[in-house]
């Protein structure tokens, strides 16, 4: 087995390997080319992000296609040729070399760290009066968000005095374990304003991730965090526990809506009115109804969300 | 040139009780190699079970209790009883054999060092049967992995398990420390030992001085769980979930290193004797490999940049800056098959297929150095491709580039090179079905260790690819097992020498006498087989700048 | 051949060992022993890392034995018989270091006593320690701040037990006359860990006392 065979197993290797992304590409349903990048951020802190994203990509492709290329062309150029055995010149190095592959490299990483840690700023940046202020809470398998009314504190929702004031959005878990039948909750927020999350952990650590926004937070118990974004694109976003917290994990999702701030100030009244009495028709949606906000975090599922 | 023999060899003891009680360190090295393959078959089928429930939406093979326990074992197995061993046991048949030493220096200890290996992987499988294996993740987050969460003793058995592998690791590491520094063979000075040898020599110091925090990590989370302690409990007064991150990942991230730097040690071994030519750079090699060495213990929070307790811009900087000495080794092994004569054994595609891979992983690893970059994709299938790219696409790669270049030498004859080109080529094409397409599995927001997913979120296809992936690298390692097996049962040998080496191990039989060699060629330079072969060659042939 | 053949052929000894390079500088087992050490250091400056970690984030220091009684640990107060076990186990360096000296010149009799009373001394210490536990108040299930204690002074107080050992080998095989002014490797070695496991109590003792 000699260099034939070595070139018919790499030819081979190749078309294989072109014929698997010409599956990928072509016959997949739910696969779009929108999966090879981030998404398309929702967010202006997610905007920097992306902008990040896209220039360490740039150069990332670079440095691969400048290094994968100069492996090919050794490995093609500088193949033995059968029956040399002249040994090649013996070069043991060179120090201009070295030098210029240290120097290169170390200028672009610190490049890349002083417009990444510019980006960070932008990114964690906080105001210190946001106009709108929610409560997080998560726990083994659920999120609850609980929006308090200016004065109120959110962690005080559960309390008698408060009832009535606060909207408490839990989803439904699934029943049995399907997840056809999962409600996951949904958080509205209003359009281009600055929302501030307070979050809260009651039992192991979670993470709050939603890809639209290019952002996660990991809550650790006895360690509240607190972050801010300005959602800037309307729509429905879905988010997703990362940190692994045990058993359900992957049942752990959300969503986060979008809307002009007139709809999220209508949708807030809605939730704080009580329910008319029931009609002689019965209500189309299934398990929502909304209304005032019983007990707190203490695993009851409160009022449900109507998506 | 006297040949003095320790005992005669009519005394030779053969035989399972020879396996069972040898302080050899090359019948060490290959019980290391054996543990190491039967645990990567195990740890393998761990990784198809993960894949085979993901291939599409809905759970349909297993329960989330047991998906949690395959993916939890599949990292510790590949991890501790895989990667760290197998490249352990190089050392071990290695290092002595390239410096020209007739043993370990601590032979006694070595052997401990080995059957702590198997004992310990027993130990964190009974798990399994005995109420379910560890199932927090290998890194075991608290508060997780407390008592009230993780219930059953298959956590308190992987604690055992890992602490007796630290064990391992750190004896071996004093052992390969004492043996290099002090039973170098006359003329080998530090300069002109093997790369291999220098990559050892860091990352026993790395063990040395990384895997006891894990140890305490360890134990501290044993207390927690066994005696009340409240070290990461924030149930308890006092306790802080964080804590644990850093104390763990103080050593994990060396372990990494530990885990790369032998592999690409191996590499250094292989690409310059199949060009032909010296490795490019030796002297810069061994001061980046020092360097990585040393910025690895600084990066430990990188892994930690989503919690919001770690001062972000020191460890992104570092993480950055550790991307420099991997360049410039991946620059200096391209330099070396530049105006090469390149032979493309198995060894050799294996080595070329390193460098290919690990670049990837090296480059996704940079994208992680970002902390915006990292805040999108921590924790989601970004990551799970970057520890693949680089612990398959390097790790591994080296360690079959290594199988294949010493197998000849350990076993006397060489392993058929059809069967590897075949294992090499099913290998690189499913490695990158399988985890080409979890970067973007990460960058579209999918989470890592999830039993089932939405089916909505338009993850299913490259689900379904990856695990198309996962079964060809199964089907691949086939022919390299007949191979094995039919290489042990018979064969040509393959003599002292048959790749035309450089270093010392190719200076003696293969395999080589219980004290390695009847004599010594000169040392005059890091290539001493090299200058043996070519002493009576004109000067100008082997000259080179 | 004789081109290929080294003038300093490697002459294998049944220590396996190249008598062209024999022993230069420090012994391959002292040498060992010093490297086990780097480890057992970073094994217990994990443990100190969660000690100041748990201090650092606490908002009350000492803390409290429990915090509806609000009674803080006594801990600074509780140092005498620390104190005492401090000045036990400093002396046992001193002796077993006069112990080495003796050995190395050959007085075998100096050698012998010394490393005798270090190994009284290091029992006593170990004694004092368990005593000191049943007296402190708090048990390892209190707090953090018990968690760290016990778990430090523990590990301390098992390294001790295992330089006990250590010592009981040596005195034992020096009273077998295995030990002479050239070979003592063990003596050595067992002296080296005994200083280790000293300046360890030492900052251990500083720290959960002084600071």
């Amino acid at each position: 087995m000699g260099l034939t065979a070595k070139r018919w197993a790499r030819r081979a290797g190749a078309v294989a390997a072109l014929g698997a992304l010409a599956v990928l590409l072509s016959a997949c349903s739910d696969f779009n080319l929108r999966t090879a990048v981030p998404p398309d951020a929702a967010s202006v802190q997610g905007q920097a992000s992306r902008n990040i994203y896209d220039i360490v990509f740039v150069i990332g492709a670079a440095v691969f296609f400048l290094v994968e290329g100069l492996i090919l062309f050794a490995v093609l150029r500088y193949r033995r040729r059968a029956g040399d055995d002249e040994l090649p010149p013996q070069i043991h190095g060179n120090n201009r070399l070295e030098i210029i592959w240290t120097a290169i490299p170390i200028a672009i990483v610190l490049a890349l760290f002083v417009l990444s840690w510019q980006t960070l700023n932008t990114v964690d940046a906080r105001t210190p009066t946001p106009p709108v202020r929610i409560g997080v809470i998560a726990y083994q398998w659920q999120w609850e968000f609980v929006y308090a009314p200016d004065g109120v504190r959110w962690e005080d929702c559960g309390v008698p005095a408060n009832k009535g004031k606060c909207v408490t959005v839990v989803g439904t878990p699934p029943a049995g374990g399907d997840r056809s039948k999962w409600t996951p909750p949904t958080m509205h927020v209003p359009l281009d304003e600055t929302v501030e999350l307070q979050m809260h952990s009651l039992d192991v650590i979670h993470s709050f991730y939603v890809p639209a926004f290019l952002y996660q937070r990991d809550i650790t118990p006895r360690k509240d965090q607190v972050i801010q974004f300005t959602a800037d694109r309307i729509g429905i976003y879905r988010g997703q526990c990362t940190q692994f917290c045990g058993l359900y994990h992957q049942f752990m999702e959300f969503q986060v809506k979008v809307e002009p701030k007139a709809d999220y100030v209508a949708w807030l009244q809605q939730e704080l009115t009580p329910p008319s009495p029931p009609s002689a028709v019965p209500s189309a949606s299934g398990p929502s109804a909304s209304g005032p906000a019983a007990s707190g975090p203490a695993g009851s599922p409160a009022a449900s969300s109507a998506p | 040139m006297a040949t003095t023999a320790l005992r005669p060899a009519a005394t030779y003891r053969t035989g399972l009780y020879e396996w069972l009680t040898t302080t050899d360190h090359k019948k060490i090295g290959i019980l290391y190699t054996f543990n190491s393959l039967i645990l990567f078959l195990i740890g393998g089928m761990f990784a198809l079970a993960v894949r085979t429930e993901l291939a599409q939406p809905g759970l349909q093979f297993m329960t989330e209790a047991t998906y949690n326990q395959m993916f939890t074992m599949h990292a510790s197995v590949m991890i501790f009883w895989v990667v760290i061993p197998f490249l352990a046991g190089f050392g071990n048949y290695l290092v002595p054999l390239m410096i020209g030493a007739p043993d370990m220096a601590f032979p006694r200890i070595n052997a401990l060092s080995f059957w702590l290996l198997p004992l310990s992987a027993m130990i964190a499988m009974i798990g399994f049967p005995l109420g379910g294996a560890a199932a927090e993740g290998w890194t075991s987050y608290s508060p997780l992995a407390q008592s009230k969460f993780s219930t059953g003793p298959g956590t308190d058995l992987w604690i055992v398990a890992l602490t007796l592998v630290g064990t391992s690791s750190i004896l071996g590491a004093i052992n390969f420390l004492v043996t290099i520094f002090k039973m170098r063979a006359p003329g080998m000075t530090l300069f002109r030992m093997p790369v291999f040898v220098w990559t050892i020599m860091v990352t026993s110091v790395l063990v040395l001085m990384g895997t006891p925090v894990l140890t305490s990590a360890l134990i501290m989370l044993y207390i927690d769980r066994n005696f009340g302690g409240s070290f990461f409990n924030t149930a308890l007064a006092g306790g802080n979930a964080i804590l644990w991150q850093n104390v763990f990942w103080f050593y994990s991230h060396p372990a990494v290193y530990i885990m790369i730097l032998p592999a690409m040690g191996i590499v250094s071994e292989v690409i310059p004797t199949f060009s032909r030519k010296p490795l490019f750079g030796y002297k810069a090699f061994v001061f980046a490999t020092a360097g990585i060495g040393a910025l690895g213990f600084s990066v430990w929070a990188h892994h930690m940049f989503t919690t919001g307790s770690v001062y972000l811009p020191f460890f992104s900087l570092m993480t950055f800056l550790i991307a420099v000495p991997t360049g410039v080794k991946m620059f200096n092994w391209v330099a070396t098959m530049f105006r090469g004569k390149l032979r493309f054994t198995t060894a050799m595609l294996y080595a070329v297929g390193f460098l290919s891979l690990f670049l990837i992983g090296g480059i996704n690893g940079a994208f992680l150095a970002s902390v915006p970059v990292d805040y999108h994709v921590h924790a989601t299938y970004f990551i799970v491709a970057h520890i693949h790219y680089v612990l398959f696409g390097g790790s591994i790669m080296g360690i079959f580039a290594g199988l294949y270049y010493w197998w000849p030498k350990m076993f006397g004859r060489k392993l058929n090179e059809g069967l590897g080109k075949i294992h090499f080529v099913g290998i690189f094409i499913g490695m990158n079905l399988t985890f080409f397409p979890m970067h973007l599995l990460g960058l579209s927001g999918m989470p890592r260790r999830i039993a089932d997913y939405s089916a909505t979120a338009g993850w299913n296809d490259l689900n379904l690819l990856a695990t198309i992936g996962g079964f060809t690298i199964a089907v691949s390692m086939l022919p390299f097992l007949w191979n094995v097996f039919i290489t042990l049962r018979g064969g040509e040998p393959a003599g002292d020498d048959p790749w035309e080496g450089n270093t010392l191990e190719w200076a003696t039989s293969s395999p080589p006498p219980p004290y390695n060699f009847d004599h010594l060629p000169p040392i005059r330079s890091e290539r001493p087989v090299f200058d043996r072969r070519h002493a009576n060659d004109a000067p100008a042939l082997t000259a080179g700048h | 051949m004789a081109a290929n053949s080294s003038a300093l052929t490697p002459h294998v000894t049944a220590q396996g060992v190249s008598r062209a390079h024999a022993q230069r500088g420090i012994s391959n087992p002292i040498l060992g022993m010093i490297l086990f050490i780097v480890s057992e250091v970073m094994f217990f400056a994990g443990l100190f890392a969660a000690y100041f970690n748990v201090r650092l984030n606490a908002t009350q220091w000492p803390p409290f034995v429990n915090e509806a009684a609000f009674q803080p640990f006594q801990i600074h107060h509780e140092i005498v018989l620390p104190a005492i076990l401090t000045t036990i186990l400093v002396l046992s360096s001193v002796t077993m270091q006069l112990g080495v000296s003796a050995i190395r010149r050959g007085d075998r009799t100096g050698f012998l006593r010394n490393t005798g009373i270090t190994l009284v001394l290091g029992l006593t210490f170990l004694i004092g320690q368990v005593y000191d536990y049943t007296q402190l108040g708090f048990g390892i299930t209190d707090t953090a701040f018990g968690s760290t204690f016990y778990t430090l002074t523990g590990f301390h107080g098992a390294h001790v037990l295992g330089g006990a050992i250590m010592l009981s080998v040596v005195l034992y095989r020096g009273m077998a006359g295995q030990f002479s002014a050239k070979h003592h490797d063990a003596v050595e070695a067992t002296s080296i860990y005994w200083h280790f496991v000293d300046v360890v109590w030492i900052a251990l003792f500083s720290t959960f006392y002084l600071l």
